[in-house]
């Protein structure tokens, strides 16, 4: 292992020492932690995390390498942060470092996560770098200050619409690319669903085109409040009569879209143990979430939707069901695994689209 | 919500300690019933096992301590009419006794419902075959295996399996290693000697998934179907050690990603197939590659694993279990820890924990050290660490206080080939020959293909071995702060470098909060490590308290000598202490212990018990005081360092414990008071007695004066203890009181002290005496009725007897009588000999409660595993010093109408004085023999004593040994197994036996 000096820097000025990782220089981003154990490959290749420097509370990482089959996609995170890199490198496939290499990301790896996490929960939401210099410390500290996450929906999605064919194809489905990672669409792939991915600008006028059976907004990262003509948009997906499902950045900005409220939650919600109730049934589902923003449950109109899940640990909205037009949202990410808990959010979205 | 629909409930509990099954039940009984009494429920236990918090009667509202089998559970029911019965406290037991109640629709008739898991998922899992009909079902793998009459069968099912296989003898109650096969040629050449040592002369065949990595999933899942998954624990010795035996790391750190995912789903799959409500953990096999797994076994009931998982991630599972139980969703259940999650809140683990396993070999003098199948560790320690090295290193020194570091100085003196040998051998120290092999540059992938030990872990402890000859080389301040996060010793730091550390870093502590610290929690407990914060100081800053903080350090892992009835000592301790106004801190590292439950003391800290640990918690929390006896030897020896640090130690210290070990000093103030004693060098085989005193320095109160029924000789655990006594004189009595009073005056004990007597020839000598000795503790507890560890508590605080207003003296016996029965672990430690003497061997005991002394007995027998038979042969095969006895023992047996064998001596011996015995050949003599009778089931119990002397008769081992796996009584003494015969003749009908509340 490399022994190379780096530093995280949160925008209070709080200093962490710790060892550069990947990418060497400095990464800018709002720094959020998450208590997922595992996963680390699929995490760091998520859009949602995009702006963003992840730092994983668990301690123990890299510990068999980076699976191929995550190579495939692209880093979005802006920095990584671990405890310790487990470096055993015995298995022949990427270890961590070249990995975040490959993919230009700066990483660090030595520092006591536990505290920072901490320094993040309190004060709930934290600019941050890494870098591996810290001549000109004034600056950094402006820079981290002048940080925002801007055209993050407009950074992540796909440029040109892309299709993906199911095995036995049922119905047709537009999935709005706000940033949604790729196992999404495997939920509507298994289930026979065509799809055609297409930016996230794309108006009703352009999706008739693909004549779709349903429409899906997907998760995405960023501040839904950021993207009034994507939202405007979706009035118009409701016009088109087709059911709609959107997830993550999608149900809020579905929600948006019937003029409902969206707060900056004190603490988000990012991991892959989040506990949601669903209220009619009392069914539980653990759930994996990455959002700091979500809609205000009184903002929500009786008349216009019903909140259908909850967030066990803080009364937070985490599904809605409209009443004037055929559509749903959730605010976390199903598991397409059938199964799961979640996955039959995939399969009533079929259903809704009829046989 | 949910509401509570129960008003009382019967828990079982999992009776004596033996190996493989320790505190972890009474510490999962124990969070049971506090969970049931949350909900104003009456509780009612039932367990054998006195050394248990779960009958205590501040736990239970109603506690017996019976024989735990369905007909002593079907009286209780029948007296209490319970609402309901909760088994999987009781393990193995436990869920046995359930299947007996289910039967013929006892429990339905009698209005009680069986809590905790249902009758078909105890049936689906219940022997192997059962569980692989059950996965079949299910669509998991499993560890493929037959029962076959010949080789040619057993030859194209391997091959239908796939190489390796293991063989063995089907349907044999001989206990055999099996053989593993490479090839078709194994199976030829080991088929015979498997199908002749089988009963239906067939072998039983399996796929050898030994070299596989062993991993655990834990789901929890309620009555609604919701479940999560608490954690994973995976196993450093592949399968083929015993989990029991193995090293273990949660969470599980050498899975992809993909293949958490499929044995968390299996495990979830399983739990619901199987209707789980509560705990479900899941074990697997799966090879290096991932490319297969395999199930091993489906484990409904609370447990070892589930005490463990517990205790490392926080996410308590008997108490949700309990509360699943009762008809609960999972985010019903708050969780205690933060105060703002529930038990749906999968836990978010932000460090590596590392348990350990301890054996006792060292009690016995001919146990083979290699560790298979089987379990044979009597207990475990727990260390957590931001890293793997940290947490191991600290599991070492948690499991034994004198073993600084991974690093032994007694592997540095072997040669390489010795290194090597040790390494592909896989004996308790093996993991210590690993790492000197590291040490010395042997090559990882080597070691990694003789031990089936992941790359992973090696490469970790090449990283301590690294730091390790870096230090020899050379100190300085980076890599003395990297030796201290990897979990190095200032003590083996100095000892390496040869030089004095001059500026120590302490350690600080993180904490274990179920969330990774991603909420500010309410009730977390902490562990060392070297982060910048201390986050113990900072619990403490924001929560401060006026009160007195009282550190008490308990005795860590659980051996033979260092047993339960500590955990139990210390428990009732820190309650008495806090109904006292004190704030307790404690510091231990027994996962399975009730004190290592967060909701015990006030502050816990899971953490080794060194004295550089001791002091880190001291210099961190800053506390008033420290309760060192219940701890043992290692932590009174804490007590200079402690007054060092300003701490006050109350009770017993060192040098009281010190001056009491050492016979030569203990004799010398004997001779001073005019007290007699046994001289060191004289072995007097006389009566055996035995006090616990409460003493505050001038006054005494004598809870009662026990007796053992084995000579003076005998370990007094491993005794059978009486109270009251039975052949005690009032003149032996008094002078026992006698000399106890001038003793405990003299030594102006405050608090607790235990003194052995020897009653030899109608004269009282003192043998030993201890201040840290609690072994009949608890028994004494539970038969005088006193609360004699909160009262010793008081006075060690330095109350005295009159403020207590307990009054002095001795109490008046009792009108039932108590019986303690020691109980052995022999059948699970290979090589070693069915005899008690000197050396302590028993794991544990059980209680016997009656009316009379011989129902006592017998329950207490019955409560050991004993199997009772009324007929059948009766083989006496005694050291000469027991000849003479020997006959009134014969005499007995045969009166029932037991025939009696003896070899040519004995025989000839008994019948010259008119006890009618056959004469049977020795082994070497030939067959019919002496080992022919157990073969051929003609004997109902063997009584075998050998001479003493290092020299035991190697015949008699075998005999004694076959015996036992056979399930044959072996008494090891002619005085228990006289006791035995006589109330076998008083009680002549054991259905008649009464349970009866404590």
């Amino acid at each position: 292992m490399k022994n190379k000096k780096a530093y995280l820097v949160l925008a209070d000025g709080t200093i962490f020492n710790g060892i550069s990782m990947g990418k060497e220089g400095t990464a800018l981003g709002e720094v959020v932690f998450n208590t997922c154990t595992a996963s680390y490959g699929e995490l760091l290749s998520d859009p949602t995390y995009y702006g963003q420097i992840v730092a994983q509370t668990y301690p123990l990482v890299g510990n068999r390498g980076v699976e191929k089959r995550e190579n495939g996609s692209k880093i979005m995170a802006s920095g990584y942060v671990v405890r310790e890199w487990c470096d055993t490198g015995d298995l022949g496939e990427e270890t961590l470092d070249s990995y975040l290499k490959e993919c230009g990301i700066v990483g660090i790896c030595g520092i006591d996560t536990r505290r920072l996490t901490r320094a993040v929960r309190d004060k709930g939401y934290m600019k941050g770098a890494i870098t591996d210099n810290l001549n000109d410390f004034d600056v950094l500290i402006k820079n981290i200050k002048n940080y925002t996450i801007s055209g993050a929906v407009e950074a992540v999605t796909v440029k040109e619409p892309r299709k993906f064919t199911a095995e036995n194809p049922k119905h047709n489905v537009a999935v709005l690319d706000y940033g949604s990672p790729r196992r999404t669409l495997d939920g509507f792939l298994s289930r026979g669903c065509n799809l055609t991915v297409v930016p996230a600008d794309f108006t009703a006028e352009q999706l008739k085109e693909f004549s779709p059976d349903g429409i899906f907004l997907s998760d995405g990262p960023g501040d839904p409040d950021d993207n009034p003509k994507l939202i405007e948009n979706i009035k118009e997906f409701k016009k088109l009569g087709l059911p709609i499902f959107g997830i993550g950045l999608g149900h809020q900005m579905l929600a948006l879209s019937e003029d409902f409220k969206i707060e900056k939650m004190p603490q988000g919600h990012r991991g892959s143990n989040q506990p949601v109730v669903i209220k009619s049934t009392g069914k539980l589902m653990v759930t994996e979430q990455n959002h700091g923003y979500s809609v205000e449950v009184t903002s929500v109109g009786a008349d216009k939707a019903e909140i259908t899940m909850v967030n066990v640990n803080d009364g937070s909205c985490e599904g809605l069901e409209y009443k004037n037009f055929s559509g749903f949202g959730v605010q976390f990410t199903p598991d397409s695994d059938r199964d799961s808990s979640t996955s039959w959010i995939f399969d009533r979205f079929v259903d809704m689209m009829g046989e | 919500m949910t509401e509570n629909k129960y008003s009382k409930i019967l828990v079982l509990g999992a009776g004596p300690v033996v190996i493989g099954s320790s505190s972890e039940y009474d510490y999962s009984a124990v969070s049971v019933c506090r969970a049931l009494k949350e909900e104003g429920i009456s509780v009612v236990s039932v367990n054998s096992n006195p050394d248990t918090i779960m009958t205590d009667k501040n736990v239970a509202d109603t506690v017996y301590i019976e024989p735990l089998n369905g007909e002593t559970v079907k009286k209780i029911i029948e007296k209490e009419l319970p609402d309901a019965v909760i088994g999987t406290t009781g393990g193995e037991t436990g869920l046995e006794i359930c299947l007996e109640l289910l039967q013929n629709g006892y429990l339905d008739e009698h209005g009680t419902k069986l809590l905790g898991v249902k009758p078909e998922t105890i049936k689906a899992i219940r022997n192997e075959q059962a569980l692989r009909d059950t996965l079949e079902n299910v669509g998991e793998p499993y560890v493929a295996a037959k029962v076959l009459p010949t080789d040619a069968e057993c030859v194209t099912f391997a091959n239908e399996i796939g190489f390796p296989v293991l063989i063995s003898p089907a349907f044999t109650p001989d206990f055999s290693e099996p053989i593993r096969c490479e090839n078709a040629d194994d199976i030829l050449s080991g088929f015979g000697s498997c199908a002749e040592r089988s009963l239906v002369n067939e072998v039983y065949v399996r796929k050898c998934v030994d070299d596989y990595k062993e991993v655990e999933f834990v789901a929890m899942r309620d009555s609604f179907g919701n479940c999560i998954s608490v954690s994973s624990a995976e196993n450093i010795d592949s399968v083929g050690i015993h989990s029991g035996d193995s090293i273990v790391v949660i969470p599980a750190q050498t899975l992809t990603d993909s293949e958490t995912v499929r044995l968390r789903r299996a495990a979830r799959k399983i739990a619901d197939y199987l209707n789980i409500e509560g705990s479900c953990n899941v074990r697997f096999a799966i090879n290096s590659d991932g490319s297969e797994y395999m199930v091993l076994a489906v484990e409904p009931q609370l447990n070892r694993t589930t005490a463990l998982v517990s205790k490392a991630t926080g996410y308590p599972i008997a108490q949700v279990s309990a509360k699943i139980a009762l008809g609960y969703k999972l985010y019903e259940i708050k969780n205690d820890i933060t105060g703002v999650t529930t038990a749906a809140n999968e836990p978010a683990i932000d460090y590596c924990a590392v348990k350990v396993p301890r054996w006792s070999f060292e009690n016995f003098d001919a146990a083979t050290r290699k560790l298979g199948g089987t379990m044979q560790a009597t207990g475990e320690a727990l260390a957590i660490g931001t890293s793997f090295e940290l947490a191991l290193m600290k599991a070492i020194r948690s499991m034994n206080p004198r073993t600084e570091s991974v690093s032994m100085p007694k592997m540095k003196q072997k040669t390489d080939d010795e290194i090597k040998e040790l390494v592909s051998g896989s004996d308790d120290e093996r993991i210590f020959a690993v790492y000197e092999a590291i040490r010395r540059g042997f090559d990882l992938t080597e070691i990694q293909s003789l031990t089936g030990i992941d790359n992973y872990y090696l490469t970790k402890l090449k990283n301590i071995a690294d730091t390790e000859t870096s230090l020899g080389n050379g100190f300085s301040g980076d890599l003395y702060f990297r030796a201290k996060t990897l979990g190095f010793l200032d003590s083996t730091i100095e000892k390496i470098t040869g030089e004095e550390i001059s500026a120590p870093i302490a350690a600080g502590y993180n904490t274990v909060d179920t969330c990774a610290a991603e909420f500010d929690v309410k009730k977390p407990y902490f562990y060392s490590s070297f982060d910048e914060d201390n986050e113990a100081a900072m619990f403490g800053k924001a929560h401060p308290t006026s009160k007195k903080k009282i550190l008490v350090v308990g005795s860590g892992p659980t051996s033979i000598g260092l047993g339960t009835d500590r955990d139990y000592a210390a428990v009732n301790c820190i309650n008495t202490l806090k109904d006292f106004g004190y704030s307790t801190i404690l510091l231990n590292n027994n996962p399975a212990a009730v004190s290592t439950d967060p909701g015990v003391a006030d502050t816990l800290y899971l953490d080794p018990i060194t004295d550089e640990d001791v002091r880190n918690v001291v210099l961190t929390e800053k506390p008033y005081g420290a309760v060192l006896p219940f701890g043992g030897g290692n932590a009174v020896r804490k007590s200079e360092m402690l007054r060092s640090l300003g701490v006050k130690v109350f009770g017993a210290d060192d040098e009281a414990h010190r001056r009491l070990k050492n016979k030569i000093e203990l004799f010398d103030i004997l001779d001073d008071l005019g007290i007699r004693h046994t001289n060191n060098r004289h072995v007097m085989i006389g009566k055996g007695a035995e006090v616990d005193v409460l003493s505050d320095g001038s006054d005494i109160l004598v809870p009662g004066i026990c007796e053992h029924i084995e000579k003076a000789c005998v370990n007094p655990g491993d005794t059978t203890t009486v109270f009251p006594s039975i052949t005690l004189s009032s003149a032996d009595k008094a002078k026992i009181y006698e000399y106890t009073e001038k003793l405990c005056k003299e030594l102006k004990i405050k608090g607790l002290i235990n003194i052995q007597f020897v009653i030899y020839d109608n004269e009282v000598y003192v043998s030993s005496a201890s201040v840290v000795a609690t072994r009949n503790v608890p028994f004494m507890t539970k038969a005088s009725g006193l609360p004699i560890v909160a009262i010793a508590t008081r006075l060690m605080l330095g109350e005295t007897l009159g403020d207590i207003g307990m009054g002095c003296g001795i109490l008046p016996e009792p009108a039932r009588h108590f019986v303690r029965v020691p109980v052995f672990s022999f059948e699970k430690l290979q090589g070693t000999d069915v005899q008690i003497g000197d050396t302590e061997k028993s794991t544990g005991e059980v209680m016997g409660i009656a009316d009379t002394f011989d129902e006592a007995l017998l329950k207490g027998l019955i409560a050991s595993g004993m199997r009772i038979k009324r007929t059948g042969g009766v083989l006496v095969s005694v050291a000469d010093t027991d000849k003479r006895d020997s006959v009134m023992l014969a005499g007995e047996f045969l009166k029932q109408g037991f025939k009696i064998y003896a070899t040519s001596n004995t025989a000839k011996l008994l019948n010259s004085n008119h006890v009618a015995a056959n004469s049977v050949r020795k082994i070497h003599e030939g067959e019919p023999n002496t080992m022919s009778l157990i073969k051929n089931n003609k004997l109902s119990y063997v009584v075998s004593t050998a001479e003493q002397g290092p020299k035991v008769n190697e015949d008699d081992i075998r005999i004694r040994r076959t015996a036992l796996l056979r399930r044959i009584p072996v008494l090891p003494s002619v005085d228990t197994a006289f006791a035995f015969a006589k109330c076998l003749e008083n009680n002549n009908i054991l259905e008649e036996i009464k349970v009866c509340k404590l």
